[in-house]
């Protein structure tokens, strides 16, 4: 498994955890040792390579294997079966020498000394690494200068904000220049302001230092702002990998058709009645979200009838002054991806109309 | 990349223990005003202890007698009550380190130390010992100062100091690897304070926690003698007061052998729980 260009590949990697299960006799109750252990398959055979230099997104729903396979690729745990190596090394097995190469941010979990300023944990950090004095205080000044936490570097860390806190979480992570960076949701809890700050950070030192950058979150936004790749996982195995933009653009077919026409809307049943007779109802794929004043609002499955033959109908049939057609949003997208491989493992052979309108909105 | 790749040497793995201990004694002295004010409870302690004492030496005495001549297995009053006082220290100047490596194992947080090039259990040992070591120094002056009080000083060198921190150092090193062997429990079950509590317990009894074990029945004495805990408490407590060279480099080979022992067996948990680690979700 050597390559130079990969800095990560895996090759049918599993991952199960056992269990006790619960306990039902006193006899059970009272023996901390019982053998009664259940099996429960947290990441099932998966193949990844990711290139140096790399952005990538490895997302999915809660308890999909995310965080287990990041916690595989950083040495922290041993894997079932299967094979890994990260910079050419076995992460469990070369964990120490594994850590002097990678950066790791679990956006839940701090490595900042919360009673002491983050200069102190950067300094800790320095001996931890075994980092040359000079090159040291030059690279934390650069940080300490990119990341903007001059101001606070000398506050401890349990009154910093929770958007300052992360900015030094991944200063303290970057201080040995990895060659990964594995950022376990870093912009969990954060502000929209905050969150587009740290982006912005993650995606200059991926730019900048050409860091490899692999990122789990439950945001949307930033896997659109950080990621050029994605890989989606769900239930242990990966049910997408490609382009973040092919994702928008291939995987939910459908769109959605907001008009402002100059004159208003007559009747519902009169409108409806209209639409049939230019083949625009549900049957062919075109659903009327909303019909009010002078607005309308259609949802358009384009595997059903292409977006051309929708407009020009439209346009066509009534007077119209504005027009916006758009792709539903990426979390959207990847709320359908789950669900309907959720419901596609549920329901064998059931299939589930890509986009429909259950999806929701926020967080996924 | 700035950072080192080649093997790491005794001399590194050391700067690195130094600096966790370091910044566990700054992070500590934030709080300093906190910890003397819950080692106040030690000054009660000693209070009630040279009363017992006190009445104990006085019966020994007998009527017209001098608490002053009479000793007990070996101590004077003033030896008791300063020998109490290091008992004292030794024991509470111990960061429950079960509970910690237990929380870290249950709660993943120990994928904090996984993903950094240090030994888990060094890690854990340089903050016990830092924090050990600022704790013994505020039990001491506590207890000392109602010891002092109340019975008086003993004779002591300045010149035993550098030996006595040696001394606690391996004594409160030996005290880590049973609290870190009981910790890593947590790799095989859900809890494990039952076990520390039984081990503790027994510890403090037969240690010499609350008196020295030269009191105990002489079929006691002989099992205690085999048993490790003399070495977690009596005996470096008595070093504390009863200072002789030759018990002290003796007291030293025992614990440096205690301790590479235990420290192999640690280890060698640690390797085989870490495979078995569960730390499941963000």
């Amino acid at each position: 498994m050597t390559n130079q260009n990969y800095v990560i590949r895996t090759e049918a990697l599993t991952k199960s955890f056992r269990r006790p299960q619960k306990a039902t006799t006193l006899v059970d109750r009272l023996n901390p040792f019982r053998s009664s252990m259940e099996e429960m398959v947290a990441l099932k055979p998966l193949s990844l390579e990711v290139k140096r230099g790399e952005s990538l997104a490895f997302i999915g729903p809660n308890g999909a294997g995310k965080s287990t396979t990041i916690k595989i690729l950083t040495g922290i745990l041993h894997p079932t079966s299967g094979e890994a190596s990260v910079l050419g090394l076995v992460p469990w097995r070369d964990r120490v020498k594994l850590a002097y190469r990678i950066g790791s941010v679990f956006g839940q979990k701090s490595q900042l000394w919360l009673h002491l300023p983050p200069v102190d944990t950067f300094e800790l950090l320095s001996r931890v690494y075994e980092l040359n004095r000079a090159k040291f205080q030059a690279r934390r000044d650069e940080l300490i200068r990119l990341f903007e936490i001059d101001d606070y570097k000398n506050v401890p860390v349990r009154k910093l904000s929770l958007g300052q806190r992360m900015r030094c979480e991944i200063a303290a992570s970057l201080l040995h220049e990895p060659e990964i960076l594995f950022l376990d949701e870093p912009t969990i809890g954060l502000d929209p302001v905050a969150k587009a700050s740290i982006r912005d950070l993650i995606r200059r030192a991926n730019q900048e230092t050409g860091v490899t950058v692999f990122l789990t979150s439950h945001d949307a936004g930033d896997i659109e702002s950080l990621c050029k790749r994605t890989v989606i996982i769900n239930q242990g195995t990966s049910v997408f990998d490609g382009s973040t933009n092919s994702l928008r653009r291939d995987w939910l077919k459908r769109k959605e058709i907001d008009l402002k026409l100059r004159r208003e809307i007559g009747s519902e049943s009169e409108l409806r009645l209209r639409l049939n007779e230019l083949g625009l109802g549900e049957a062919n794929g075109v659903q009327l979200i909303k019909a009010k004043g002078y607005g309308l609002k259609f949802a358009v499955e384009t595997e059903k009838m292409g977006m051309d033959r929708v407009v020009g109908g439209l346009l066509s049939a009534y007077d119209v002054e504005d027009i916006v057609i758009a792709a539903a949003p990426l979390e959207e997208i990847i709320a359908t991806i789950y669900r309907d491989r959720s419901g596609r493992d549920r329901e064998e052979g059931q299939n589930r109309p890509l986009g429909a309108r259950e999806t929701e909105r926020g967080d996924l | 990349m700035i950072a080192s790749r080649g093997a790491p040497s005794l001399t590194s793995e050391i700067t690195k223990l130094v600096a966790i201990a370091q910044i566990t004694l700054r992070s500590r002295f934030r709080y300093l005003w906190d910890m003397i004010g819950s080692t106040l409870f030690l000054a009660v302690v000693m209070f009630v202890f040279v009363r017992l004492w006190t009445v104990t030496y006085q019966s020994s005495a007998g009527a017209g007698g001098n608490v002053k001549d009479v000793a007990l297995a070996g101590f004077s009053l003033a030896q008791m009550i300063w020998y109490l006082v290091a008992t004292e220290t030794i024991i509470m100047s111990m960061t429950p380190i079960h509970r910690l490596i237990e929380r870290e194992i249950r709660d993943g947080d120990v994928a904090i130390r996984l993903n950094k090039p240090y030994s888990f259990l060094g890690f854990h040992w340089s903050v016990f010992l830092g924090e050990g070591l600022l704790k013994a120094c505020i039990l001491i002056a506590v207890g000392g100062v109602v010891a002092a009080i109340m019975v008086g000083g003993v004779s002591f060198s300045l010149g035993s100091v550098p030996a006595l921190v040696l001394t606690f150092i391996l004594t409160s090193t030996l005290n880590f690897f049973f609290g870190a062997m009981i910790g890593l429990l947590a790799f095989w079950t859900e809890d494990v304070t039952g076990f520390y509590f039984i081990f503790d317990r027994v510890k403090w009894l037969l240690g010499g926690f609350l008196m020295p074990i030269t009191l105990f029945p002489e079929w006691l004495l002989s099992v205690v003698e085999w048993l490790p805990f003399s070495l977690m408490i009596y005996q470096p407590a008595r070093l504390a007061v009863q200072f002789d060279w030759n018990v002290w480099a003796e007291l030293a080979m025992k614990q440096l052998g205690l301790i590479l022992v235990l420290g192999f067996l640690a280890q060698s948990m640690y390797r085989l729980g870490v495979r078995r680690l569960d730390v499941n979700g963000g």
